[in-house]
């Protein structure tokens, strides 16, 4: 059931402006005549929901209360002035999430050196004719992974290690070098690469490449997309 | 009756309701109505604007008091506001007067 004295008084708070006095003691005289009127209307023998519509209908507009026409009465400086508390607030919150955030790069950067925030990755040198890479490449790749620990790399060398563990309970568990080596190496079932090939590696990585190489390049990340997908998509010059 | 010939006598209205004693802006509408046999029917929320002003003018004084177990605005005339009602007074019945003298002579 709507409640339209309460909705009438409510439009009347946004209406009105002044000095924070002179609209407390409006709404209050308001309020007091519109109780007056619903009471004398259920007196009369209306039911509460038809005497708050008719004590509203008969008070009139809130602009007419607040003595001005509806076109110097939007915006109020009530409204304005809020709307301007509301745009500090938010750009306070920002502001302290760039502190935080920048407190947090600082931190990590004391603990882990400048290369965490940088993250500059060794230069990817592309593919032969055969598609194959350069030697060193995988290896720079793994090792770069492992030492920095990065987070997707890192979820998948653990989960390389994992699965191997899991699958061979007896042997020595799989170092962190080859665990990387292996998921470069992992063959996809569509492009079909040759032996000894490194085709498409794990996505996880492909990401984490991709991602490195706009970084240290500080060229666009969907240029660099572009250009080092190249050597990972690679097939063999027969299948292409 | 013509909402505009109201408006343009409402202070003098509001004054006089006053001058039969101090009352809050509902039981002012409310005697307005009355006494005008229910020709003075405005939007009451036309009313306090007016109050307003002329208790910033001086004419009118307010204050709060608690009648029938609600906090009031309670409206009473000023002795500015009763030397403004005598002369607004005065100035009505001169000018209704002349006006009946033209229609009743016309006809």
């Amino acid at each position: 059931m709507t409640e339209p004295v309460e909705e009438y008084l409510d439009q009347l708070l946004l209406t009105l402006s002044g000095p924070p006095r002179q609209v407390r003691h409006t709404l209050a005289e308001v309020e007091a005549h519109l109780h007056d009127a619903v009471a004398d209307a259920i007196a009369a023998g209306l039911s509460e929901q038809q005497a708050q519509l008719k004590a509203v209908r008969r008070i009139g507009s809130a602009h007419a209360v607040a003595g001005r026409t509806a076109l110097f009465t939007r915006p109020t400086a009530a409204i304005a002035r809020r709307t301007v508390l509301a745009g500090s607030l938010v750009a306070g919150v920002a502001l302290i999430a760039l502190g935080v955030s920048s407190a947090t790069a600082w931190g990590l950067a004391v603990l882990r050196g400048g290369r965490f925030i940088e993250a500059p990755w060794p230069r990817l040198r592309p593919a032969d004719q055969q598609g194959r890479l350069p030697p060193g490449q995988v290896q720079q790749v793994v090792e770069d992974l492992a030492e920095r620990g990065n987070g997707e790399g890192q979820v998948a060398l653990t989960g390389q290690q994992v699965g191997a563990s899991t699958r061979y309970p007896g042997r020595e568990p799989l170092s962190v070098r080859e665990a990387g080596r292996r998921l470069m190496r992992r063959r996809s079932r569509t492009d079909g690469p040759r032996s000894g090939q490194v085709s498409r590696p794990h996505p996880l990585l492909r990401r984490r490449l991709r991602g490195q190489a706009a970084v240290s390049s500080r060229r666009t990340l969907a240029g660099n997309t572009v250009r080092c997908a190249g050597p990972w998509r690679m097939r063999p010059p027969s299948s292409a | 009756m013509n909402a505009e010939k109201l408006k343009g006598n409402l202070d003098m209205l509001l004054l006089s309701v006053l001058a039969s004693g101090p009352g809050h802006g509902y039981s002012i509408i409310s005697g307005l109505r009355e006494h005008s046999g229910g020709a003075f029917d405005l939007a009451e929320g036309t009313v306090y604007p007016a109050l307003h002003r002329l208790e910033g003018t001086g004419l009118l004084d307010s204050g709060w008091e608690v009648v029938a177990g609600r906090r009031r605005r309670i409206y009473r005339l000023t002795p500015a506001g009763q030397e403004a009602l005598a002369d607004q007074t005065r100035q009505w019945r001169a000018f209704s007067g002349s006006v009946a003298m033209v229609i009743c002579g016309a006809s």
